[in-house]
Order: structure tokens, then sequence, then C-alpha cells
């Protein structure tokens, strides 16, 4: 009698352990796809905001791309000379990206400036421009929390 | 002695065969109960994969708003990659056309060159059980004044 | 119990055991193989319209390659996969086939902008299926995938028989019975199947008729088109409004083209006076319509 005991409960357990760890494993499944969903939306935010921010108007016809431009290429904008030209640029992004996005955000134009610090987040493609210097990547990077 | 042997056996083959048939039965029950967990999630699995698809695309809309032709700004019918702050009105006429099966809300509004805000489409129902809400920036184009602003648009979804 | 009465209770109870679990597992595998095929069919589905999705915003081309054969029905607001998976097509301009049964689907995007850019037009295309066009016409850009024959079709050939010439009654009713006949004939199409014409207006409206392959998807997907049209006429007249209240440049012929009710017999005309206006407006130095 001990030992059909000890059969059955032997049965139960290892069923028991299968359905658990089958569990655990649809969980695990379930929650990576979604995450591959979540970052194609942050992506698109991304290119989304690099579009709006070079497009932007800040001086007559010239636009926010114009104005980076003579930034990096250390040339003089809109009747400002080149470093305050930088910091108009900067403070403008700054304000853009605080009042248009929830999460935090990187905006960065290679070898010029950055905007921002995160250490894990999605970019965008990068859009390239060129300055009296020479040519940029301009991108930015919504943080992941 | 032998009666005594004989019904002791007798007593041993019956547990013996008792205990089998206890085994195989709940060993049955047990597979029976794993089948319907195994079904029932399969088919949740595919209703859900349905409903994971209708909030990709609900999130997809932040891309593909900004660049349908009823809202994209254009020269000389060259399509550019912002929204035509002139249509927005005439859109908001029509917007029931496209998006009236929906439970939605879509707004926008500009954050840099001036305080405007636009109601696009409106159809929050009376109740729900959930709400999701996406924001993007969006570049806004001002046809007249030929200048472009920064704008965010906002899409709730009632579920 | 005697033991021969028990050796033989045990084998009628292993008997009935033993056939219970094998009905349990061959239920199980037949409903396994349905939530499968249910599974396949959602994800094919998926698969097109995502290809929709991305190929509504641009003009180019793509396939799906299954490995196995799926059938593809197009009811006009949504399409159907193995008379299972039901898919809506939302606001997407479509042409089609009424069915397609194949393992290799190109959804192929052409531009209609008359004068205002209205929408890609997406094309689902059976790439098992064989294209004829028969005469002389300007079709020359199809993606390398698409079999286009410029042969006359031979008697046993199957496919989409497209004439651009008045075909030949003789053999024409045998013709039908192996696909589907069209008839270009100057600015109508004749769908010789149905009996019935439509109108088309350029390229794009015209593969859009030789895909549908048949009267009532062609009519179904220019309805849609012809919808959004007037939504974007409509559009442009609330433009044209805003900026007429705001600039110092005249809009009033602009305001009254964009009033008039378009339909397939005028839409050329609108299309061109439309046109003739926008180039004004941007030639005297003003914020043009589209």
């Amino acid at each position: 009698m001990r030992k059909g005991q000890g059969e059955v409960v032997g049965l139960v357990i290892i069923v028991i352990l299968i359905l658990v760890i089958g569990i655990f494993a649809m969980r695990f499944y379930v929650s990576s796809r979604s995450g591959n969903d979540r970052d194609k939306f942050y992506s698109m935010k991304a290119n989304n905001l690099v579009n709006a921010v070079r497009l932007v108007s800040v001086c007559g016809d010239f636009s926010m791309e114009d104005a980076i431009i003579a930034c990096c290429g250390g040339e003089e904008f809109c009747g400002r000379n080149s470093k305050e030209n930088c910091d108009f640029v900067v403070g403008e992004i700054e304000k853009i990206l605080d009042k248009s996005l929830e999460e935090d955000a990187v905006f960065e134009v290679k070898n010029c400036f950055v905007i921002g610090d995160c250490d894990f987040g999605i970019a965008s493609s990068t859009f390239m421009i060129n300055s009296f210097v020479g040519s940029h990547e301009m991108s930015a990077k919504i943080c992941k929390k | 002695m032998a009666k005594w042997l004989r019904g002791d056996l007798l007593k041993k083959g019956q547990l013996q065969t008792q205990e089998t048939m206890l085994v195989i039965f709940i060993f049955i029950v047990l597979l029976f109960v794993g089948l319907i967990i195994f079904f029932r999630f399969n088919n949740i699995s595919i209703q859900t994969e349905r409903e994971e698809y209708e909030n990709y695309k609900f999130d997809l809309l932040i891309s593909v708003f900004p660049s349908m032709a009823e809202v994209s700004c254009s020269e000389l019918g060259v399509e550019g990659e912002c929204i035509d702050v002139s249509k927005l009105e005439g859109f908001s006429s029509v917007s029931s056309d496209y998006f009236s099966n929906k439970k939605m809300t879509i707004s926008i509004n500009d954050v840099y060159l001036k305080d405007k805000s636009w109601n696009i489409f409106d159809n929050k129902p009376e109740k729900y059980d959930s709400f999701r809400n996406i924001s993007t920036p969006v570049a806004l184009y001002y046809p007249v004044e030929e200048k472009y602003s920064v704008g965010v648009l906002k899409l709730g979804w009632y579920k | 119990m005697k033991k021969g009465q028990g050796i033989q209770f045990n084998w009628i109870f292993v008997i009935i055991a033993g056939v219970i679990i094998l009905a349990f597992f061959a239920t199980f595998a037949v409903r396994f193989k349905d939530i499968q095929d249910r599974k396949d069919n959602a994800e094919i589905a998926r698969g097109i319209d995502n290809l929709f999705y991305g190929l509504s915003a641009t003009t180019q081309y793509n396939s799906i390659d299954s490995h196995w054969t799926f059938n593809f029905k197009y009811n006009c607001d949504h399409f159907i996969i193995n008379d299972d998976y039901i898919q809506d097509l939302d606001n997407k301009i479509i042409f089609s086939a009424k069915e397609v049964n194949t393992d290799n689907i190109l959804i192929w995007t052409k531009e209609f902008k008359k004068p205002f850019f209205v929408a890609n037009l997406l094309y689902v295309i059976d790439l098992d299926k064989e294209y004829y066009l028969i005469g002389e016409n300007s079709l020359d850009d199809f993606p390398k995938s698409l079999k286009i024959n410029r042969n006359s079709p031979d008697k046993d050939d199957k496919g989409v028989f497209v004439y651009f010439r008045q075909p030949d009654p003789v053999g024409l009713n045998d013709l039908k019975e192996r696909g589907s006949v069209i008839w270009v004939d100057g600015n109508n199409i004749k769908f010789l199947n149905s009996g019935k014409e439509a109108v088309y207006y350029d390229e794009s409206t015209l593969l859009a008729a030789i895909f549908s392959e048949d009267y009532e998807e062609y009519e179904c997907g220019f309805d849609r088109l012809m919808n959004k049209y007037d939504n974007l006429r409509k559009i442009y007249y609330q433009k044209s409004n805003y900026l007429s209240t705001l600039s110092n440049c005249d809009y009033s012929l602009a305001k009254e083209i964009l009033k008039r009710n378009v339909n397939q017999d005028n839409l050329l005309d609108f299309s061109s006076s439309l046109n003739q206006e926008n180039e004004r407006l941007w030639q005297n130095g003003c914020e043009v319509i589209f």
C-alpha cells in the first residue's frame, strides 16, 4: 500500500512541476514578444522628434536645421555670433523636448552637441547635415525607464 | 493455512487492482485537466495576439496619421513631412469617415510657436473598461505665415 | 472473485481505459491541428495587413511567400484567410480578385494623383497567375516576379487576358472559361465575363482594373477611392477658405472649383481646372492649395 501511494504522489508531483514550468515559460514568451512592439513605437516617436525639431522655424525663413548647421560650423546666424547661436539652439531644443515628450530624451548632433543623457533608449534613424567643417549625424533617443 | 493464504492473496490482489485503478483514474483526470488548460490557453492566445496586433496598429498611428494625404503638407503635389494646420479643420469635419467604428480621440496642440489646439476626432464612449493614450511630437506647418512649429499629436483609445 | 473472472475483468478494464485514452489523444490531435491552423491563418492575415500598412505610405512592392497554399478572399472592406480569419482593411484602397489561392502573394502600389495626391492604390496579385497584355499599350514597368505575357494566348492558356484592341469574338467564350477577359476600349474598361463597363483615369486605375479581374471587385475599390477623393476635395475647400481669410491672394476661383461635386464623369475636368488654378497661384507668389 505504501508503494502504491508513493507512486501516485510521485506522479502528481511530476505533473504539477511540468504545469508550473510551462506557465513560467509562457509568461516569458508573451512578455518578450510585446517588448519588441514597444521598441518600434519609440523608434517612430524618435524619428518624429528629429523631423519636428529640424524643420521648426527659428528666424524668418530659416529653420532649426539651418541654425544647427551654423552652430556646428562655427558661423554667425540671425544676428548672433557662433557661441550665442549654439546656446540659443541648445536652449530651444531643450524647451521642445520638455514640452513635446512625456519621456526623457537625448538629442545629439555628432561632433557638435548633445542634449540630455540616458543609459538605455531607442534611437531614431540618423539625419545627415553638412556644415562648413564637415558632415554631422543628427539623431534622437527616447530613454527607456 | 491454505485457507488463510488464499484469503490473504485475495486481499492483496484486490488492493493491487484498486491501486492500479486509482492511479489510472488520477492520471486521466490530470491529463483531462491539462488538455482543457492547454486548449483554453491556445484559444486565449489567439485572441491575445489579435488584441496585441490591434494595439500595434494603434501605435502605428503616430506614424500613419501625419503622413495621411488628408492632413500632410504638400507643395505643388509634392508631399512634405509635416502636418498642414489649414487642413485640420476640414479633416475634423470628415474624420468620422475614417475612424467611425473606433472609440478614439485625436487631438493636436502647438507647443512652440502658437498657443493653438485642434480636436480632430472625439468618439469617447460613455462607459469603457480601460484607456490607452499615446503621443508624439509632430512638425506643424502654417501655410500663410510659411512657418513651421512643433506640436504634440495625442491619440486616446477606449476599450 | 475467481481468478479467471479476475483476469477477464482486468482485461476488460484495460481495454476500456485504453480506448478512452486513445480517444482523448485523437481528439487532442484534431483540436490541436485546428488551433494551429487558426494561428497560421492569423499570422498570414497579419503579415498581409502589415504589408498593406507599410506599402500604403510608399510606392513599391513586397511579397509574402508562405510554405503552404492559402485562400485569400477579398470582401471590399475586409479580407478572409482560409474562410477563417477576418482582417479589416480600415481605410486602405485595395484592388484584388475576389478569391486567390496561392502560396505566393505580391502587394504592389501605385500612386493616384488627380491633381492632388489621393492614395497609394494597393494591388493584391497572385504570383502564380499569368497576365496576358494583347495589343499596343504603355504598361511596361512591372515587378520582375509578375508573369506578364504580351503574346496572344494559346488554346490551353489560363490567366487574365487584357485586350487593348477589340478581342476576336471567335473563341471568346472559351477564353472566358479559362480566365478573366478585359477589353480596354479608350477610357472604358469592359469586363467581358460579367458584361459590365467601368471607367479608368490613368495607369494606376487601369492596373487596378486588371488586378481586380472583374467589375464588382474593381467597383468596390473604386468607390472607396472616390469617397476618399471627395473628402480631400472638402478638406482643400476648407483650406482655400482659410487661406483666403488670412492672405491677400484671390482664392475665389479655387473655391469655386472645389465647391463642385465630383463624379466619375467630371473628375478629369475638375483635376485639370484645379491644377491650372494651383499653378496660377504659385506663379503669383501665393500659397498653393496643394
